[in-house]
């Protein structure tokens, strides 16, 4: 270790096999010159590390080739360390329903590197910008005597949800009835990474232009609010092509891109004309859904549009969910 | 490549028992090196008794603990074991402690003395 390199306050890190190492030592270069103790310069360098390597893993895929920033900020009796990439796949922690005795019980490998943040820090923060870049805030009180004497209590994700939930129904909302009053928007959500269960928790349905969209069911219930008519085991029953794609699927033009008939009867079944899986890290998070339009006629440039933002704000706000999820103390 | 090794060490007196000397840095990217080690010690040289030193591992992040983790759960079912030895670093040690280490495993200040406990 070579603790007398002035490193600059941000370092640009190549992604390789030994970026991990560039960032510990980065993190306690400044922190030895912050005059931390050493038993918390051995905290935040296994922080940063932790923070490097979900960023690596989850964002990088250990892919070589890109870019990885660490910059180190001192104010307000705080040391703030920013760890932040380039990807444009969002990288955000799993699940809140960390149960470290339960983990270590059935002895689990993996999935204790955001527990361990919690732990090392005094606070962590998760940003991310879809298609841009992620980043994850590591703070510390650099005299814990000034330090507050608990932790930021963070907002229950689920509770977070619900409320930001309301924001795209009223989106939703607004765009069905000002401006497409014809058409019916189905949304499916699918649980996320642990955040909830893994069958879908909600669908939200518009019932038309004078009534309000209303939520079936409550965020964080089971697949019992899901209509008879659909079964949905997962997400088994989706075609292939709506789990591969990202992109929308519009259904009448999908007779001419050869579709099988069993596809088309499950697109009929969920009368959908027009599908727009939302994914984030890959996984499938939920279904927008838009049925045919009352006039018969096929969707416009513009109705593909209004789904993609209704997407794009429910992906935000799966982002924001996660974002303030809970993280229970020991 | 941040420096890590790995050194096995059993004599043939002792079919189902293995020293692992761990050395330097044990973070997400060395995971490999040893993961790989460990799979063929337990699967291809039937050594369920295992003693994982730690006398010169500087770092180890959360890979490697869910590793040693995983590792346990294997060799339990086998009817075998994993004890550490000379957890000094104290950062190794606050990482272990951070996960609750040493309620689920054993840990000796000599690699000698944990391998004695072995057939505990």
């Amino acid at each position: 270790m070579n603790t007398e390199q002035n490193y600059p306050e941000e370092m640009k890190i190549f992604c390789d096999t030994e970026c991990l190492e560039k960032v510990r030592d980065f993190v306690r270069s400044q922190a030895i010159a912050a005059g931390l103790p050493q038993k918390e310069i051995g905290k935040l360098v296994l922080a940063a590390d932790e923070a490097s390597s979900n960023i690596v893993k989850h964002a990088y895929r250990f892919q070589s080739g890109h870019n990885i920033y660490v910059s180190w900020k001192e104010n307000n009796n705080q040391a703030v360390i920013e760890i932040r990439d380039e990807s444009d796949q969002p990288y955000l922690p799993e699940g809140s329903d960390f149960d470290l005795d339960t983990k270590l019980k059935y002895r689990h490998v993996s999935g204790y590197g955001h527990y361990m943040l919690d732990q090392l820090v005094d606070d962590v923060h998760y940003e991310t910008t879809p298609g841009s870049h992620n980043k994850i805030s590591l703070i510390k009180f650099l005299n814990p005597d000034a330090a507050p004497k608990e932790k930021p209590k963070k907002k229950d994700a689920k509770k977070q949800l619900a409320f930001s939930l309301n924001g795209v129904l009223s989106l939703a909302n607004h765009l069905a009835q000002e401006r497409h009053p014809d058409i019916l928007v189905k949304m499916y959500l699918y649980g996320l990474m642990g955040l909830f269960s893994s069958y879908p928790i909600s669908i939200l349905i518009p019932k038309g232009k004078s009534e309000p969209f209303y939520m079936a069911g409550q965020v964080g219930l089971s697949s019992k609010i899901l209509p008879s008519e659909i079964h949905i085991p997962r997400y088994g029953w989706l075609p292939e092509r709506l789990r591969i794609g990202k992109g929308p699927l519009l259904a009448h033009s999908l007779k001419s891109q050869g579709i099988q008939e069993e596809e088309m009867s499950v697109i009929d079944k969920i009368r959908a004309a027009l599908v727009v899986p939302v994914f984030l890290r890959d996984h499938l998070t939920a279904i927008v859904c838009l049925g045919p339009k009352k006039n018969k006629e096929c969707f416009s440039e513009t109705d593909v549009n209004i789904t993609q933002m209704i997407t794009v704000h429910t992906l935000l706000l799966w982002e924001r969910a996660l974002e303030k999820q809970v993280k229970k103390n020991p | 490549m941040s420096h890590f090794d790995v050194e096995v060490l059993f004599s043939e007196n002792q079919p189902s028992k293995a020293v692992l000397r761990l050395v330097g840095s044990l973070d997400a990217f060395a995971l490999s090196q040893i993961e790989k080690r460990i799979q063929t010690l337990i699967r291809d040289e039937q050594k369920i008794k295992l003693v994982v030193d730690c006398g010169k591992l500087k770092f180890i992040s959360s890979p490697g603990l869910g590793l040693f983790l995983g590792t346990l759960n294997e060799l339990e079912k086998r009817g075998g074991k994993l004890i550490f030895s000379q957890v000094i670093h104290p950062d190794v040690n606050d990482a272990m402690s951070c996960l609750g280490f040493f309620d689920i495993f054993q840990a000796y200040n000599s690699e000698e003395e944990a391998y004695r406990h072995l057939d505990d």
